[in-house]
C-alpha cells in the first residue's frame, strides 16, 4: 500500500513539474533571449543558458525606430477609459439584476450571456461601419467607445453573482432604515463587493491591453497603433530583430500579470462560482 | 403616491451601450450584406458561395476547431485531476495556470513563432537533440502548419479550461468517492461512473464555449502564418478579414461575417438549451 | 461569496502591485516626453551658393543666418507668397522619416517662404488612404510615386502632366533612359523620375568558393541552380544540414510577386503586355519551374518568410545567395565579420534570356489639388532641390544602398558616395547604378504601350498567389499560371 501510494506521488510530481515546464518554458526562452546578443541569436547555436548578455534590445524598444513606450501609451489611453466605463455600467446593470425589480429580468439576463459568448472577429466587420459612421477611422476614441462591448458581458455576469451572494438582510435592514436604492447601493453594497468590483475592473484592463483584432482593422496609421499592434509590426516588413521582439513581448505582457497576480486566488474562486452555478 | 421604478436606470447604460455598439451594428452589416453598388441584392452572397476558398476556408476552420476542443477538453480534463490532488504548492500551481490565459494572444503567437524558428529556432534543435530528426524541420510546412497553430493555441487555452473542470471536480463530494471505494470500485470505474457524469454539465458547456471561440479565432493565426503556407491554415476568419481589409471588398466581407455569426448564433442557441436544462 | 478579506486589510501584493504600476507609469511618461533627437544636417551636404555667401556653419539645424531671407533664390516676385505643401510619401521606416524631415528643413532655410508638411503612410494603407482622401478632397500637393502608384492617380484623374519639368531635368542632368520610360504614357510624363530602387542577386564568395568550387559568381540558371545545391550542406560535421542555398519567398506579399516577376522576365516572359494578360505562356512555366528547384535549397520555417526573415538568414551567413535590393545592406553591415564576404552580381539569365534586373522607378506626382492651392510652382522648386546634386545624395541616402540615382550628374554627387553604407559596399552599389542605367525593367512597362492596369499585380497579389499554390502542391505549375492568368482577366474586366 504504501509502495503504491509513493509511485502514485512521484507520478503527480512528475506530471506536475512537466507541466509546469511546458506552461513556463516559452516565457523563460522569451525572456532569455531578450538578452541575447543579435549575434548569438541569428548565427549561433540555440542555447538554453546564453552566451551573451546585452541591454540593447530594451534600449532599441525605447529609440524611434520602435516607439515602445508611445504604443505603450497609446494602449494605456485606451484601455483606462475602457475600464472605467466598463466598471460603472456593468456595476450598475448587474446590481440591477441582482435586485431589482425588473420585467424582462431573464431575457436580459440570456442577451447578456450571448454577448459574453461574441468573438471579437465576428465583431470587427459590423463595429468597422459603426467607425466609419461616426468618423472615428483611425481614431483611439473608436476603441474607447467599441472596446466595453467585449468586456462588459462578463463583468455584468461575474458581478451579478457577487451582488446576488450578499446576503439581502442587510440591503434590506437599510431600506427600512429610510434609505433609498442608490445609498444602499453605494454606501453598503458597493465596500462588499469591492473585490469582485475590482477583479472586473483588472480583468477589463487586461482585456483591453490585450486586443489585437479590432485594433487592426481601426486604426491605420503608425500614430495611433496600441502595443500589440506595434508588437506584430517588430516582426513585419524590412528588419527582423528576434532579441528585440522577445524584449517587447517581455515588457508588454509584465503589466498584465502584475496587475492581476493578487487577483489569482480571487479568479480561480471566482471561476469555481460561475462554473457551478452553470 | 405612485413610486418611480428607479431600477430601470440601472441597466440603462448597458442596453443603450448595447444597442449601439453591438444590435446596431449587427442590422447594419445584415443589411450591407444585401446590398451590392446601391441594389438591393443576393449578390454577395452569391460571390461569397462561388469562391472556392470559402468552402476550403470552412472545411479548414472545422478542423482546427474539433482538434483543438479534443485536445484541450481531453488534456484539460486531466490537467484538471492532477491540479485536484493535494501535494505541496498545489494552490500556487493553480494560480501559474492563469498565466497562459492572461497572455495577448499576440504574446503567445510571437513567442510560438519564435520557438518554431526554422533555423533559430530552440523547438527544432531540441528535436534534433533528442534524436527524434535528422536535420532542421519546418513546423510551419505546409503540410503541418495547422497543427503548430493547433499546438499553440492547445497550450494557451488547456490550463484555463483545467481550471474551469477544476472547480466543477471539487464541487464532486468526496463521500460519493469513499462509497464508491468501499464497494471496490478501481480507479477507473470511480472515473467512469461519478467523475464524468457529474462532470457532463459543465465539460458540455465549455465545449459549445471552446468551439465557438475557436471556430472565430483569429489572432493567433494571423500573426503565426497569415493564412499561409498558401492556404495551409487559411481560416474563414482569415478569409473574412482579408476579403473585407486588404481587397477592400467590404460587401462581400459583410456577407462571410453574417454568414459566420449565423453559425456561431445556431451554436449558441444550443448552449442556451444546454444552461437551461442543467439548470433545471 | 463576498470578500474573503475582513474589511479594512489591504493584501501586501496589492501595494507592491501598486507601486509597481505606479514606477511603470512614470517610467512610461518620462519616455514619451523625451525630446525627438534632432537629426543634425552635417557639413558634408554643400549648402547651395546662394546662402554661402552670409554663411554661419550649418552645424545646427536651429539658428539660422539671418540674412538668408533677404537671399532671393529664384522667386519671381521679390517677397513671394507663403506657401505650404502636404508631402505624401510611403517611407515610414523611422530613419528614413528623419532623413526626410531633415532634407525639408535645410530645403526651408533656403526657400523659407515655403513649408513643407510629410506624412509617411505605410505601403499598405496607401490606396485606401488615397481613396479617402479623393473623396473628401483632401489629397495631399506632391505624393512620392513608383508605377503603379502614378497609373492608379492617373486613372483618378488626380495627376497633372510634368513634361516641362522632366525635360528640365533632363536638360541639366541627363536621365537614364531605362528610367524615364516608366512615367510615361499617354503621351505625357506623369510623375518626375527621382531615383529607383533594383533588385541584384547577392552571394557569399566563400561559400561559392569553399562548397561549390566557383570562383566567379553564377550567370546562368545551371550555375545558379548548381552552386544553390552545392551550398546547402552541413559544415561543422554533426550531421545537420547548417546553410541552405538560398531562399525564395511564397507567401501572399510583394515580395513573393517581385522575386517571381524578375524569374519570369529574364525568361522573356510578362504578365501585361500592352493592353493584355499574356501571363498564361511556356516561359512563365519554366520561370515556375525553376523558381520551384530553388524551394528545394531553402532553410526549413521559410514558408512564411518574407524579406525581413530572408535578409537575417543571409545576414547571419545561414544562405549563401539572397536576391534583394539594396536595402537588405543596412542589415548585412551589422554582422560585422560575415560582411567581408558579401558580393553582388546581376540577376543570372536562363539560356536564350534576356538581362533584365526589376527596378521601381520612384518619382513625384504632382496632383492637381496643387493646381487648385497654387502651389504646383512651390513643389517644383522642391523637386528642383532634390534632384540637384549637391543635395541628391543625402536625399537618397534616406535609406542608403537602396535608392540609387538615375541621373548622370546624380551618380557624381558627393553626398551620395560619403554615406558609410554605401563607402562599405562600394562595388555593390556600382553594380546596381549600372543595372539601374542598362537593364532596368518594370512590370507593365515592357511592352510598346505601357500596360495601364498593371497596379493589379500589387493589389492582388494572384502572382504570389499562384507561386504559393504551386509550391504547397495544391496545383501544377502549368495549373497555377494558368489560374493566375484568368484571375488577371476577370479583374481587369470588373474595372
Amino acid at each position: 500500500m504504501k509502495i503504491a501510494n509513493l509511485f502514485k506521488i512521484v507520478i503527480i510530481y512528475f506530471l506536475v513539474i512537466l507541466t509546469l515546464v511546458i506552461l513556463i518554458f516559452p516565457y523563460y526562452w522569451v525572456f532569455i533571449s531578450s538578452f541575447k546578443s543579435t549575434i548569438e541569436i541569428a548565427t549561433e547555436e540555440p542555447r538554453l543558458i546564453p552566451r551573451t548578455f546585452t541591454l540593447k534590445h530594451y534600449e532599441d524598444l525605447f529609440g524611434l525606430t520602435y516607439k515602445f513606450h508611445h504604443y505603450a501609451l497609446n494602449s494605456l489611453i485606451v484601455s483606462i477609459p475602457v475600464t472605467i466605463i466598463s466598471i460603472f455600467i456593468s456595476t450598475l446593470a448587474a446590481y440591477g439584476l441582482a435586485r431589482g425589480r425588473i420585467k424582462g429580468k431573464r431575457a436580459f439576463s440570456n442577451a447578456v450571456l450571448l454577448s459574453y459568448l461574441t468573438e471579437p472577429s465576428m465583431l470587427v466587420v459590423p463595429l468597422f461601419f459603426i467607425i466609419l459612421l461616426f468618423g472615428l477611422y483611425n481614431n483611439l476614441l473608436g476603441l474607447i467607445l467599441t472596446y466595453p462591448i467585449i468586456t462588459i458581458p462578463f463583468c455584468i455576469w461575474m458581478l451579478r453573482e457577487f451582488f446576488v451572494s450578499i446576503p439581502i438582510e442587510i440591503e434590506e435592514a437599510a431600506l427600512v432604515d429610510g434609505a433609498n436604492r442608490l445609498h444602499v447601493l453605494t454606501k453598503i453594497v458597493l465596500p462588499l463587493a469591492a473585490p469582485g468590483i475590482f477583479t472586473a475592473g483588472i480583468w477589463s484592463f487586461v482585456t483591453a491591453w490585450n486586443e489585437y483584432i479590432l485594433a487592426l482593422a481601426f486604426i491605420a496609421g503608425l500614430e495611433n497603433w496600441t502595443l500589440p499592434l506595434g508588437l506584430a509590426s517588430y516582426v513585419a516588413v524590412y528588419d527582423i530583430d528576434w532579441g528585440l521582439v522577445s524584449a517587447a513581448c517581455f515588457l508588454y505582457g509584465l503589466p498584465a500579470l502584475i496587475v492581476f497576480a493578487p487577483l489569482t486566488k480571487y479568479f480561480v474562486k471566482g471561476l469555481t462560482l460561475g462554473a457551478v452555478k452553470r | 403616491m405612485t413610486k418611480i421604478n428607479y431600477d430601470y436606470l440601472l441597466i440603462m447604460p448597458a442596453i443603450l451601450w448595447i444597442a449601439i455598439f453591438l444590435i446596431f451594428p449587427f442590422f447594419y452589416v445584415i443589411i450591407n450584406s444585401f446590398i451590392y453598388k446601391n441594389n438591393v441584392t443576393l449578390n454577395n452572397y452569391i460571390t461569397v458561395f462561388q469562391t472556392p476558398r470559402f468552402y476550403s476556408s470552412l472545411y479548414r476552420t472545422f478542423l482546427w476547431t474539433i482538434g483543438n476542443v479534443i485536445f484541450q477538453l481531453g488534456l484539460g480534463l486531466g490537467l484538471a485531476i492532477l491540479l485536484n490532488q493535494n501535494f505541496k504548492g498545489v494552490s500556487a500551481v493553480r494560480s501559474l495556470m492563469l498565466i497562459p490565459w492572461l497572455s495577448s494572444n499576440v504574446i503567445v503567437a510571437l513567442q510560438w513563432k519564435w520557438i518554431f524558428h526554422g533555423t533559430c529556432g530552440i523547438a527544432t534543435k531540441l528535436l534534433m537533440d533528442l534524436g527524434i530528426t535528422s536535420s532542421p524541420i519546418s513546423f510551419f510546412a505546409p503540410n503541418v502548419a495547422l497543427l503548430s497553430c493547433i499546438i499553440v493555441n492547445v497550450w494557451r487555452w488547456t490550463p484555463f479550461t483545467a481550471l474551469v473542470f477544476l472547480a466543477g471536480l471539487q464541487v464532486i463530494p468526496q463521500h460519493l468517492y469513499e462509497s464508491a471505494l468501499i464497494d471496490g470500485a478501481s480507479v477507473f470505474q470511480r472515473f467512469l461512473k461519478i467523475t464524468l457524469p457529474l462532470l457532463k454539465p459543465i465539460i458540455a458547456v465549455w465545449a459549445l464555449i471552446t468551439f465557438i471561440r475557436t471556430f472565430n479565432g483569429f489572432e493567433i493565426v494571423w500573426i503565426l502564418t497569415g493564412g499561409g503556407p498558401g492556404e495551409a491554415t487559411l481560416l474563414l476568419p482569415i478569409h473574412m478579414y482579408t476579403t473585407t481589409f486588404l481587397l477592400g471588398r467590404f460587401n462581400e466581407g459583410s456577407a462571410i461575417s453574417v454568414l459566420m455569426t449565423l453559425m456561431s448564433t445556431i451554436f449558441m442557441i444550443l448552449y442556451v438549451r444546454m444552461a437551461q436544462r442543467s439548470e433545471q | 461569496m463576498s470578500g474573503e478579506k475582513p474589511k479594512g486589510k489591504i493584501s501586501p501584493s496589492l501595494i507592491v502591485a501598486v507601486v509597481v504600476i505606479i514606477v511603470l507609469l512614470a517610467a512610461l511618461v518620462y519616455y514619451a516626453t523625451l525630446p525627438p533627437k534632432v537629426e543634425v544636417v552635417p557639413t558634408t551636404v554643400a549648402i547651395p551658393t546662394t546662402i554661402v555667401t552670409t554663411a554661419v556653419p550649418s552645424t545646427t539645424v536651429i539658428t539660422m543666418p539671418t540674412t538668408v531671407t533677404t537671399v532671393a533664390v529664384t522667386p519671381t516676385t521679390p517677397t513671394p507668397e507663403k506657401k505650404e505643401i502636404i508631402f505624401w510619401h510611403c517611407e515610414t521606416p523611422p530613419l528614413r522619416v528623419q532623413r526626410v524631415e531633415a532634407v525639408i528643413r535645410s530645403f526651408e532655410r533656403e526657400y523659407p517662404w515655403i513649408k513643407i508638411k510629410q506624412v509617411p503612410i505605410g505601403w499598405d494603407a496607401i490606396y485606401s488612404k488615397l481613396d479617402e482622401a479623393i473623396k473628401t478632397g483632401t489629397q495631399p500637393d506632391v505624393i512620392q510615386t513608383i508605377p503603379a502608384l502614378a497609373l492608379y492617380l492617373y486613372h483618378a484623374e488626380q495627376l497633372l502632366e510634368v513634361d516641362d519639368l522632366v525635360k528640365e531635368i533632363d536638360g541639366k542632368y541627363h536621365y537614364a533612359k531605362e528610367q524615364l520610360k516608366m512615367h510615361y504614357w499617354d503621351g505625357h510624363y506623369w510623375s518626375v523620375p527621382t531615383e529607383a530602387i533594383t533588385l541584384f542577386l547577392s552571394y557569399r564568395e566563400n561559400y561559392i568558393k569553399e562548397y561549390a568550387g566557383y570562383d566567379r559568381p553564377p550567370e546562368t540558371w545551371d550555375e545558379l541552380l548548381d552552386m544553390v545545391k552545392k551550398c546547402t550542406r552541413d559544415i561543422d560535421g554533426d550531421g545537420k544540414i547548417d546553410i541552405w542555398g538560398i531562399n525564395v519567398p511564397i507567401t501572399r506579399s510583394l515580395a513573393t510577386d517581385e522575386w517571381f516577376w524578375q524569374q519570369l522576365a529574364v525568361n522573356n516572359g510578362e504578365v501585361f503586355l500592352d493592353t493584355q494578360v499574356v501571363l498564361d505562356s511556356p516561359q512563365a512555366v519554366e520561370a515556375l519551374k525553376f523558381y520551384l528547384e530553388l524551394r528545394k535549397y531553402c532553410p526549413p520555417g521559410s514558408e512564411n518568410w518574407g524579406w525581413a526573415e530572408q535578409n537575417l538568414a543571409f545576414a547571419s551567413g545561414k544562405i549563401a545567395f539572397n536576391f534583394n535590393f539594396g536595402g537588405a545592406l543596412a542589415t548585412i553591415a551589422e554582422y560585422g565579420e560575415l560582411a567581408k564576404y558579401v558580393k553582388g552580381c546581376p540577376v543570372p539569365i536562363p539560356k536564350g534570356g534576356r538581362r533584365v534586373a526589376l527596378s521601381f522607378g520612384y518619382g513625384m506626382g504632382i496632383l492637381k489639388k496643387a493646381e487648385e492651392r497654387g502651389t504646383v510652382d512651390a513643389v517644383k522648386t522642391f523637386i528642383r532641390y532634390i534632384m540637384d546634386p549637391a543635395n541628391y545624395g543625402y536625399w537618397l541616402n534616406r535609406q542608403p544602398g537602396l535608392f540609387l540615382p538615375i541621373t548622370e550628374e546624380g551618380e557624381k554627387s558627393p553626398s551620395f558616395w560619403a554615406d558609410p553604407v554605401v563607402m562599405k559596399f562600394r562595388p555593390i552599389i556600382e553594380l546596381c547604378i549600372n543595372e539601374t542605367r542598362e537593364h532596368a525593367g518594370l512590370w507593365g512597362f515592357m511592352g510598346k504601350e505601357t500596360s495601364k492596369m498593371v497596379y493589379l499585380i500589387e493589389s492582388t497579389h494572384y502572382l504570389a498567389e499562384a507561386v504559393a499554390k504551386a509550391a504547397t502542391g495544391e496545383m501544377t505549375p502549368e495549373q497555377a499560371i494558368k489560374w493566375a492568368a484568368e484571375q488577371f482577366r476577370l479583374e481587369m474586366l470588373k474595372h
